[in-house]
């Protein structure tokens, strides 16, 4: 009931925007739904309401994970969405508002779902949900973008459901009749091992074109590129975390069969692929957004390498949801202010940031210290223990491999951002140069976020680490050391 | 008496595959997913009867028969009737080439599409049967249209022939569904089903617009983004 | 047993010999029909032979001996082809272990000596011809390969009259699909190979869409007659072989076995006529697509029937 409650709550928030006649009040409604969205969630995690874990929705260690963290994310991005629609007054946004909270929802849906068939349709949904939202602009570019989103990202999802069913039929060959999470783990080792192996190269194809892996990533940049900065964030932050989570339930079903050998190169092979593919694009990128959309790809290929890692690495791919999630929101979100100041994202024409824009400038910079791995952020925690996994388990060559990928990324993107970081601002024809006047409902969620990625940082929340442990301890062989 | 069934019209069903890989008019393609559809569709209720348990031909409840109607109905509805009426439609309005390309041609999908059928038969044959499911064809013919189905995908230049392509991919899902009638909660099942609806609603939509903004709605003109 | 084979031999070629241009007239015959037409006499076959056989023969300064031979050797290849095909269900006349092989070279080589003569008039518009037949006849062999494979893995033998048959009866207890796919598309094989629409139209008029016809343009006479008797034959081939593949089933009775069999071919010439009257002729370019796909088709079968083992 808890569990359909969370899922109900957007939605109705998302009907109650569609029926706001007023352009000018409607993108409240979207904070206020994610309001009442973490504030349901504090309550259910904190265990104040206690869920009753029967049935296809369950708020169990992982999901209870992903959730706090997607809700206070989406609440952040929420808080953005009045500010950043101000200043797009001209259009309707009524498709806009509702079909994020509608991605809440069906987000919320992923994570409860313990019914695999159950959480593939939430998956699809989501899709099906921002799509709307990626094409916001109506522009051609933004129309390519929003077609070939929507056609990878759903025969990838109808990979998965191929896969889903791979693993139904895996459960039916030994008896079992059920696809739910919690029966499948319990009775991991009777499962027919052929079918798990299938059943998850579908999973991985699939969950991983959402999830935007290489060589199933093209049509993230594209997305990411050219819908609005908050679609952008909500995508690189919240979704790919939602096809990552489906992929880990599998992986840990599969671990759970004791079949983790056999898988865990493939894992790491495509990680490695899509920090390659990442690498080499991000050094010759000249689209601001698109950089960061590289980096997303980046990173989700690190997810990716983490559970391929196995041990520490999957309580730290774990951890980098959260870390590489919070960055994107910094990254995005600044680099939609300063893409609102200067009207164009190529980065030959921004010049001088940091002093046209000076607070969103600063933040996009830090943001890029912070996701590139540099010591102080979040994801320089993440990333050291995915290293020493590697090491851990004896696999030298992948690790080398993954230290001159991020010196790579760190290069060529730090040359692109430096580059347009300093200097002067353009004194052309028509422009200011003095700086842009900031409002503090554009500045003040990415200035959040960023401090919840320097927190991170340092000092590892005990909630979150128990979270982690908890959520690890499902993975048999995860007992190296679960907590952070 | 099930398997006298479920063989032939899953032999009639890859043949539609070859056939939709062929023909290039648009119309004709529709019909050949249209049919493929219907076809699936007929085959659920015939497969749900091959997997009960052999002896007892009174077990079927009300409640399961009533769900299989349904859901036989609901099937050949959606994908013989709906989403081919819709499809005709986004062609009518958008007044698209009555004729789909290619960007390799014909015949080399064609010849893929043979040997993937081919492969998925030989791959599917190192995958374990579960008891009572006799039918050797169901896997590999789900495997093959899933291959040809995003072999057309792929291949052709038009974006409603993706469209198609991604329907007859969806077939193939559906064809390995048919395995599971009786591990699959109807709820989940009806989920798949409107949710793959949707999808191809959606798709339609943006059609629309692409085909407004692009002559003759064909991808090749959705390039302006790469690297 | 050596008499009753030797009465089926005697039956054998003289059918063969005096049946084939009945079906042309059966095709003729059912075209007329669907045009509303009362249409040339059923036997009009017979007396255009007779017709041609009497007048001279006017062979071109340019050509050589090539080009004689090439009726000759397309009449004889069909001959000997037709021999080896079993039919009114008993074994073929001409039969030995591995004579498949002998089938389809005997025809390939009445094939390649009618696209030598074409060639050898140096006519544009027949070397036009024969090289639309060399590549049609390319793509139209594998299917025929296809389909023999497949009864020759169902019966466990390589002699046509052990592949066609009494396991085809039997295979179609165990294995009816394949047998059936291989059935439509060596009717496609039939209609291509005997240039039938809509492959190639027999009575078109203009050279640049022909592709056998534009091949015997310079053909007259009795060459001309046995060209068109070798074309009935190999229709009556074709048809013979799909009927054994249609209806394997022996009655026991030897005239019943021919009468079936006879009308059996009658009706195969019957759907050709059908075929003609109610399809468009394809465009050239769609040509190797159809032939494709019916390989594609026979290439499914021989995979389905490797599933069932």
């Amino acid at each position: 009931m808890t569990a359909l409650l969370l899922i109900l709550t957007p939605l109705i928030a998302a009907g109650l925007a569609l029926a706001v006649p007023s352009n000018r009040w409607r993108p409240w409604v979207v904070p206020a739904g994610a309001a009442c969205h973490a504030a349901l969630t504090l309550t259910v995690v904190s265990g104040l309401l206690s869920p009753e874990n029967a049935g296809w929705l369950r708020i169990d260690a992982q999901s209870r994970y992903f959730l706090t963290f997607i809700s206070l994310y989406f609440l952040i991005l929420a808080s953005y969405v009045p500010g950043y629609l101000g200043n797009n007054g001209h259009r309707s946004n009524r498709v806009l508002c509702a079909c994020l909270l509608a991605s809440l929802s069906s987000m919320t849906a992923v994570i409860v779902a313990h019914h695999l068939g159950l959480m593939w349709i939430a998956v699809e949904a989501t899709t099906l949900a921002t799509a709307p939202c990626v094409y916001f602009e109506h522009n051609p570019r933004a129309l390519e973008a929003t077609w070939k989103y929507l056609v990878i990202c759903s025969v990838g999802i109808a990979l998965a459901l191929l896969g889903t069913f791979c693993l139904a039929y895996a459960s039916l060959h030994s008896g079992l009749h059920s696809l739910m999470f919690e029966d499948l783990m319990a009775n991991a080792t009777e499962l027919s091992a052929p079918w798990l192996r299938v059943a998850f190269v579908f999973v991985l194809v699939g969950y991983g074109t959402k999830m935007g892996l290489a060589p199933m990533h093209t049509w993230l940049p594209d997305a990411h590129g050219e819908s609005p900065a908050v679609v952008s964030a909500l995508l690189s932050g919240a979704l790919l975390n939602c096809a990552f989570l489906g992929i880990l339930r599998v992986y840990l079903i599969i671990c759970a069969a004791g079949q983790a050998a056999a898988i865990q190169p493939l894992l790491i092979f495509i990680g490695l692929l899509s920090m390659t593919v990442a690498a080499v694009s991000i050094c010759r990128q000249r689209d601001i957004k698109r950089l960061v959309a590289y980096s997303s790809v980046e990173h989700m290929g690190m997810l990716a390498f983490g559970l391929g890692v196995g041990g520490i690495g999957v309580t730290a791919s774990l951890l980098h949801v959260i870390h590489n999630g919070l960055c994107k929101g910094v990254l995005f979100l600044s680099a939609g202010n300063i893409y609102h100041a200067y009207g164009t994202r190529e980065t030959e024409r921004l010049q001088g940031v940091l002093r046209r824009v000076p607070v969103s400038g600063a933040c996009f910079v830090a943001g890029f210290f912070a996701i590139t791995g540099a010591p102080g952020f979040g994801p320089f925690v993440s990333e050291i223990m995915m290293l020493g996994g590697a090491f851990a388990s004896g696999r030298f060559i992948a690790g080398c491999l993954f230290i001159a990928l991020l010196f790579l990324v760190f290069v060529g993107m730090g040359h692109t951002v430096i580059g347009f970081a300093l200097g002067t601002a353009p004194v052309a024809a028509g422009t200011d140069p003095m700086p842009v006047r900031e409002h503090l409902c554009q500045t003040l969620p990415v200035l959040v976020a960023l401090a919840l990625v320097m927190l991170l940082g340092f000092y590892t929340p005990s909630f979150l680490s128990d979270y982690i442990h908890d959520a690890v301890a499902m993975a048999p062989f995860a007992g190296v050391d679960g907590r952070p | 008496m099930s398997e006298l069934l479920l063989d032939p019209g899953l032999v009639v069903a890859l043949l539609i595959n070859f056939y939709i890989l062929t023909v290039t008019r648009l119309k004709q393609v529709v019909y050949g997913v249209a049919l493929q559809g219907v076809l699936l569709g007929l085959l659920y209720p015939v497969a749900h009867a091959g997997f009960l348990p052999r002896g007892e031909p009174h077990s079927l409840e009300t409640v399961t028969t009533l769900r299989l109607i349904g859901l036989t109905v609901a099937i050949v509805v959606i994908k013989g009737w709906i989403i081919p009426r819709f499809l005709m439609k986004a062609m009518r309005i958008a007044d698209v080439r009555s004729r789909l390309t290619s960007t390799v041609g014909i015949v080399p999908p064609l010849l893929m599409g043979g040997f993937g059928t081919a492969a998925a038969i030989v791959f599917s044959r190192s995958l374990p049967l579960a008891g009572g499911h006799a039918s050797h064809l169901l896997i590999p013919s789900a495997l093959a249209t899933v291959v040809c189905g995003f072999l057309m995908l792929s291949t052709r230049r038009e974006a409603l022939g993706q469209v198609l392509g991604y329907i007859v991919l969806e077939n193939g899902i559906f064809i390995f569904g048919l395995l599971l009638v009786e591990a699959v909660p109807i709820m989940v099942e009806l989920g798949i089903v409107l949710d793959l609806f949707v999808g191809v609603f959606v798709m339609g939509i943006i059609f629309n617009h692409v085909s407004r903004a692009f002559p003759e709605a064909s991808i090749e003109h959705l390039s302006s983004l790469k690297e | 047993m050596f008499e009753t084979l030797s009465i089926h031999s005697v039956i054998h070629v003289a059918v063969v010999l005096l049946f084939p241009p009945l079906l042309l007239g059966a095709v003729n015959r059912t075209k007329a029909k669907f045009g509303g037409r009362q249409g040339q006499p059923i036997l009009q076959t017979y007396y255009d032979l007779a017709k041609l056989l009497r007048k001279e023969s006017v062979f071109s300064e340019t050509t050589t001996w090539v080009f004689r031979f090439g009726p000759v050797v397309g009449l004889a290849t069909a001959f000997v082809a037709s021999l080896i095909v079993p039919m009114g269900h008993a074994s073929a006349p001409l039969s030995f272990a591995g004579d498949v092989i002998l089938f389809a070279y005997v025809l390939a080589l009445g094939r390649f000596f009618t696209m030598a003569a074409a060639l050898d008039t140096g006519s544009a518009f027949e070397g036009m011809g024969a090289a639309r037949e060399a590549t049609f006849a390319c793509l139209a062999e594998p299917v025929l390969f296809l389909g023999l494979l497949v009864l020759s893995r169902i019966s466990g033998s390589l002699q046509m009259s052990g592949l066609l048959g009494d396991s085809v009866a039997g295979g179609w207890a165990t294995s009816a699909a394949p047998l059936l796919l291989i059935a439509i598309s060596w009717f496609v094989v039939l209609l291509v190979e005997n240039c039938r629409i809509p492959f190639d139209d027999p009575n078109t008029h203009l050279e640049l869409t022909m592709i056998h016809e534009v091949m015997v343009l310079d053909h007259s006479g009795p060459a001309l007659g046995l060209i068109m008797y070798g074309a009935a034959l190999k229709l009556f081939v074709f048809a013979g072989m799909i009927i054994n593949l249609v209806l394997p089933f022996g009655t026991g009775s030897t005239l019943v076995d021919w009468l079936v069999f006879l009308l059996g071919t009658l009706l195969v010439a019957v759907i050709v006529g059908t075929v003609e009257s109610v399809i468009a002729r394809l465009k050239m370019a769609e040509i190797p697509k159809l032939l494709i796909g019916a390989g594609v088709v026979s290439l499914f079968a021989v995979i389905l029937l490797l599933s069932y083992s």
